[in-house]
């Protein structure tokens, strides 16, 4: 009983972050159940320097893929940009290779996946962001625009 | 009893506190490995006690009793995270920047933060990749 109220408190904890993908078609990638852990560079940072950028929350990663897994992919990309707020999104061919996505806000929470596959020859380097945060996409591309006239 | 019958069963016993640290790394194993949304909730109590060990270093599981003013600290923390989930902003203990680059560990924030800033001026600096490209054909 005395262990069940210390995991509830923990449970509330963890659930800030736990929940952050849930219910996105693209939350297995984040998890590395598309591609294994071990073969992707993973980022996670919440609240310290994303306060920069009006975000509370990035989850970043990248990984090597064949046509075959960019699909895959670029699939369940597409299965959530059908739920969007609205999206940017980019074609090579009928793969998909840009997606930049304004999902529906989680209360006053803005939040984005933001999808890329650069293609090096016969391997697609896939980077995939989600992010959460007050900031607008006006926000955001305003931030970056200043940065690079600097 | 197949194996998610076997492990609710554990489960149940974790709460109570009656598994032995074989068994709750057991659990641990099992619960990381399968994707049922059944275990999600010892996943992340498992997950999260799992990085507070190896944060400290602890080997070795120590028994701890709580009294009844912890277990009220425990409660008052509930309600306030819980009061603090119905605002706006979601609440955050704690903030934490972490990488793994193919199961390697992270620890400079420097690092980490430059990948982050340019990960996000891919996607909102300038052109999309599209037009980029437009760009670089006319320049030729």
């Amino acid at each position: 009983m005395k262990r069940i109220l210390l995991c509830l408190a923990m449970m509330l904890l963890v659930a800030g972050t736990a929940s952050a993908q849930r219910g996105l078609n693209c939350h297995p990638v984040f998890r590395g159940k598309v591609v294994p852990l071990e073969r992707m560079v993973t980022t996670e940072v919440r609240g310290g320097g994303m306060a920069t950028y009006k975000l509370d929350y990035y989850r970043g990663v990248s990984f090597q893929a064949d046509t075959a897994l960019a699909r895959k992919v670029a699939a369940l990309v597409t299965a959530d940009a059908e739920a969007a707020r609205s999206c940017q999104t980019e074609k090579t061919g009928d793969l998909l290779v840009y997606a930049l996505i304004e999902l529906k806000p989680d209360r006053k929470v803005n939040r984005y996946l933001c999808y890329q596959a650069r293609s090096t020859g016969f391997i697609w380097v896939i980077t995939l962001l989600y992010l959460e945060g007050v900031a607008t996409l006006e926000d955001l591309h305003s931030m970056f625009e200043k940065q690079e006239t600097k | 009893m197949n194996d998610k019958e076997k492990y609710t069963e554990l489960v149940h016993r974790y709460w109570e506190a009656e598994t032995s640290p074989e068994e709750e790394q057991d659990l641990a194993r099992y619960v990381a490995g399968v994707d049922d949304p059944d275990f999600d909730e010892i996943r992340g109590v498992l997950g999260y006690l799992s990085f507070g060990r190896r944060k400290r270093g602890l080997k070795n599981r120590t028994v701890r009793r709580y009294s009844f003013a912890a277990a009220a600290a425990s409660l008052v923390a509930v309600v306030v995270i819980g009061l603090s989930l119905l605002t706006s902003k979601p609440y955050s203990i704690e903030d934490f920047c972490v990488s793994y680059a193919y199961g390697v560990q992270t620890f400079d924030n420097e690092v980490i933060m430059a990948s982050v800033e340019s990960s996000l001026a891919d996607f909102f600096a300038g052109d999309t990749p599209a037009e980029t490209q437009l760009i670089e054909m006319f320049q030729r």
